[in-house]
């Protein structure tokens, strides 16, 4: 434990960032001391992101002040961080996907030859070894970083903290797309930091790594600073209740339900590098879940449905008829919607509006006069019909998707997904990286659907989701269903240990 | 004023050059040379309004100038073997969508990007008009291919009237019509639009497609202007072509276009070469402003863009 009474590290004070129209954050203060592991929680809007910039050298604020080491702290680019030994690492890595890992760890700061300037690889790729093993992972500094994982790629970012003797590191979301495995190693990373005297300042959604690794944690609400407490003096349920500023009950539980018709059947299915033998079947009202450690096959067995992998063996069937899709087009036709795992990547279209990022899927519905033109008060229609279904916060139909807030981004995704009016819904981690406010709002929106008789297949690797929402759940290992938990044989352990073992469990029949 | 600005942000240049204009020279403000203006803006803005699609897509056509080339010499020698003004000049658009559609097959099917693809088509397309012309000129005399340029239907040349009738359609297409907002999604996030079940490839190829036959008609306005095909012309348009929808305030990424843009674009490009013709400017200077120009408009946005994200690197998030 460290003494918190301690000198600070890092003090902010009053810190205040104001942007057009809105106020992100509003006299903040906040102080790190050597050697803490310091996490900083609240929901998607709070501020966290806002201040890590500022730490970060990519927004100034409009007052306050930071104090590094009781002196006066005013980053104007992210170099003046790295600088004065403050690392942030961001959700998304600045990394060269070409380069190897050394070449990435010491990118500007290359060793080279002090005559003829030639780059010196031997002791670049040996001194990033070096720092691996202080992280006690090993990681092959001549290797891409393309061919690496993220868990790996992450990894690479902090070696790279390291490399500059970050006094200061500080996390956004690390873990938001590991695995439970990776997940335990990058907190032993975190710890291992904290043991060789520096400070992390941990920012996470998930309450349970921040009671495992962090010391202190500061809680943020709409842009202010809530409270800052030892995690010894709190528990989850309080700090949920600081976030949100309501209670909240922490997680949906469903009743079972019994399911009408088979919706969709998967019968052997094999494709993509992964899938193997893949038998599954959902029914009209259903929400079946799917879970397995990251790399099971999960983003393979969605894509399959969706028609974006194609089938190498087996067949579907689509409400008893036979179903091949030959691409996403084919698999919207049929009434199939579609949440991707990656918002950012594959899911807003960033420079349209949100009325078009809605409807950009049903756009032969709202075509009026002619019949080729777009009809703006369909579209509107449907924007209304959405944003009060879905509770969509936004200033109007005009709004860019990239100024919502991602809970908010998801359930615009949500709509899109919906909007074909479809008989079945295939939802991919439906709400990575979204607040616990947006989260409950999300569970309650997929039980509604299944209400109205959509059958619902649900990927996800939170397991309290996985299992408080689901009616069944299948487990994915190696591309391969090794488990089908209904009733009290859904609990975490069950999914885990088919996960991860291997060993099968099947409390009915893989078809039901 | 400043919505104006916003929606517009080349008006106030255009005035600016105008004013300068007709200050400086005595001849610039004279309906004849207004409309010599007009002329050479509405033939430059109808293959300029093809490549706004293309830019909204994320993507660009550098094949234009030798589609040019082709399209004229082929409407040319098949007047001189011939055929009817009407089929010549169906068979020169023909030819022009082949080579889009060869640009969208190869960009799609076989995985080039879209600066290799079209620029190997550039040199290739380019080859085949002179293999074809035999390096010679193809000297036509036809009413209905001079009609396209120097007719005057109502007292309006034809390009200002042609020009008028593309940025309507453009426009309506873009901000109006499903393929245009598909063409926005694909430039916005391809894989999302990929994903949303839209028709990417098929969106991709039909713009290729577009372009190329815009391509084919500006070669057909070209011939009717000088009353030839030949296997040198066109050079350098496909700069052109994305030079006006850059100017305009298309943006390279893709995602947003604008088609009011691009048609000013063609107006301030034309207008700045035709003040500089009549201050006696050699060409080589022309080109140079044209140069300038192109990196004044984008250094603005880029300045603007700076300016915007020392601040939020994205917008905010909205408050909840």
């Amino acid at each position: 434990m460290v003494d918190s009474s301690a000198p600070a590290l890092l003090r902010v004070d009053g810190l205040t960032v104001e942007f057009p129209g809105v106020r992100a954050l509003d006299g903040v203060h906040f102080d790190v001391a050597p050697g803490e592991v310091h996490a900083l929680v609240g929901e998607n809007g709070a501020g966290k992101s806002t201040l890590l910039k500022v730490l970060g050298g990519l927004h100034r604020p409009s007052s306050g002040t930071i104090h590094l080491a009781d002196r006066l702290y005013r980053p104007r680019r992210p170099a003046d961080a790295t600088h004065a030994g403050i690392a942030v690492i961001y959700q998304e890595f600045n990394l060269y996907p070409d380069l190897t890992v050394a070449e990435n760890v010491f990118s500007g700061r290359e060793p080279y030859h002090p005559f003829h300037r030639g780059i010196r690889y031997a002791e670049m790729n040996r001194k990033a070894a070096a720092l691996f093993a202080t992280l006690g992972v090993s990681i092959d500094p001549t290797a891409p970083v393309s061919s690496l994982t993220v868990s790996e790629q992450q990894l690479v970012e902090i070696a790279k903290a390291l490399s500059v003797d970050g006094r200061i590191i500080v996390m956004d979301e690390p873990t938001a797309a590991l695995s439970a495995d990776e997940v335990t190693r990058l907190l032993d990373v975190v710890r291992r930091l904290r043991a060789e005297g520096r400070s992390v300042i941990y920012v996470s959604h998930r309450l349970d790594e921040v009671f495992a690794v962090a010391d202190r944690v500061t809680v943020l609400r709409d842009g202010r600073h809530v409270r800052t407490t030892d995690l010894s003096a709190t528990s989850s349920d309080e700090l949920v209740r600081l976030m949100v500023g309501r209670d909240v009950s922490s997680m949906f539980h469903r009743d079972d339900v019994a399911g009408g018709d088979v919706v969709l059947e998967l019968d052997r299915v094999s494709a993509g590098r992964r899938l193997r033998d893949v038998s599954i079947v959902v029914r009209a009202g259903e929400i079946v879940g799917i879970g397995g450690v990251a790399g099971a096959g999960q983003p393979e067995l969605s894509q399959v449905i969706f028609g974006a992998v194609a089938v190498k063996s087996g067949r579907m069937l689509l409400s008893g008829e036979p179903y091949r899709p030959k691409g996403p087009n084919d698999a919207m036709k049929a009434g199939i919607g579609f949440l991707h795992e990656d918002r950012k990547a594959a899911g807003i279209l960033p420079d349209l509006s949100v009325r078009h990022n809605l409807t950009i899927s049903v756009l032969d519905r709202v075509r009026g006069l002619l019949g080729r033109l777009l009809s703006p008060a369909a579209e509107l229609g449907i924007f209304d019909t959405f944003r009060t279904r879905l509770a969509i916060r936004t200033t109007g139909p005009e709004q860019l998707i990239g100024q919502l807030s991602g809970g908010n981004q998801q359930k615009v995704l949500f709509g899109r997904a919906l909007a074909p009016g479809g008989r079945l819904l295939v939802l991919n981690e439906p709400t990575r990286g979204v607040d616990i406010g947006a989260k409950v709002e999300i569970h309650h929106l997929i039980n509604e659907i299944t209400a109205d008789g959509a059958g619902v297949v649900m990927i996800s690797s939170d397991l309290p989701e996985l299992l408080g929402i689901s009616d069944r759940v299948y487990v994915l290992a190696s591309g391969q269903i090794v488990g089908h938990l209904t009733g009290a044989d859904r609990t975490e352990e069950n999914v885990m240990l088919c996960a991860t073992t291997g060993r099968r469990v099947f409390s009915a029949e893989l078809v039901a | 004023m400043t919505a104006v600005m916003r929606k517009a942000p080349l008006l106030l240049p255009l005035l600016g050059v105008l004013i300068v204009l007709s200050v400086t020279t005595d001849s610039f403000l004279t309906g004849a040379n207004i409309e010599n203006v007009l002329v050479a803006a509405g033939i430059v803005a109808v293959p300029g309004l093809a490549m706004t699609f293309c830019l909204a897509m994320g993507e660009f056509d550098l094949s234009i100038g030798s589609t040019v080339s082709l399209a004229g010499v082929v409407c040319c020698s098949a007047i001189i073997a011939g055929q009817p003004a009407a089929v010549a000049m169906a068979v020169a658009l023909a030819v022009g969508a082949a080579i889009g559609l060869a640009n969208g097959l190869v960009i799609t099917k076989l995985g080039v990007t879209p600066f290799i693809a079209t620029l190997a088509t550039l040199v290739i397309v380019r080859g085949l008009s002179l293999a074809y012309s035999d390096g010679h000129d193809q000297i036509v005399s036809s009413a209905a291919l001079k009609y396209l340029v120097g007719g005057r239907p109502l007292g309006v040349p034809m390009p200002i009237v042609l020009a008028v009738f593309a940025t309507a359609a453009a426009w309506w297409t873009m901000n109006r019509t499903r393929f245009g907002r598909w063409v926005c999604a694909v430039g916005s996030n391809r894989e999302a639009a990929r994903v949303s079940g839209l028709p990417v490839d098929r969106i991709r190829i039909a713009v290729y497609v577009l372009v190329g036959v815009a391509g084919g008609f500006w070669g057909l306005l070209i011939s009717s202007q000088l009353q030839k095909g030949n296997g040198q012309l066109g050079m350098g348009f496909e700069l052109d072509a994305i030079t006006v929808v850059v100017i305009g305030g298309t943006a390279l990424l893709g995602g947003r276009a604008s088609i009011l843009g691009t048609v000013l674009g063609a107006v301030l490009i034309e207008t700045i070469r035709n003040g500089l013709n009549l201050l006696n400017t050699p060409p080589a200077y022309q080109r140079i402003s044209v140069g300038l120009l192109l990196i004044a408009a984008l250094a603005i946005k880029g300045i603007r863009r700076a300016e915007a994200t020392t601040m939020p690197a994205t917008a905010p998030e909205v408050a909840r």
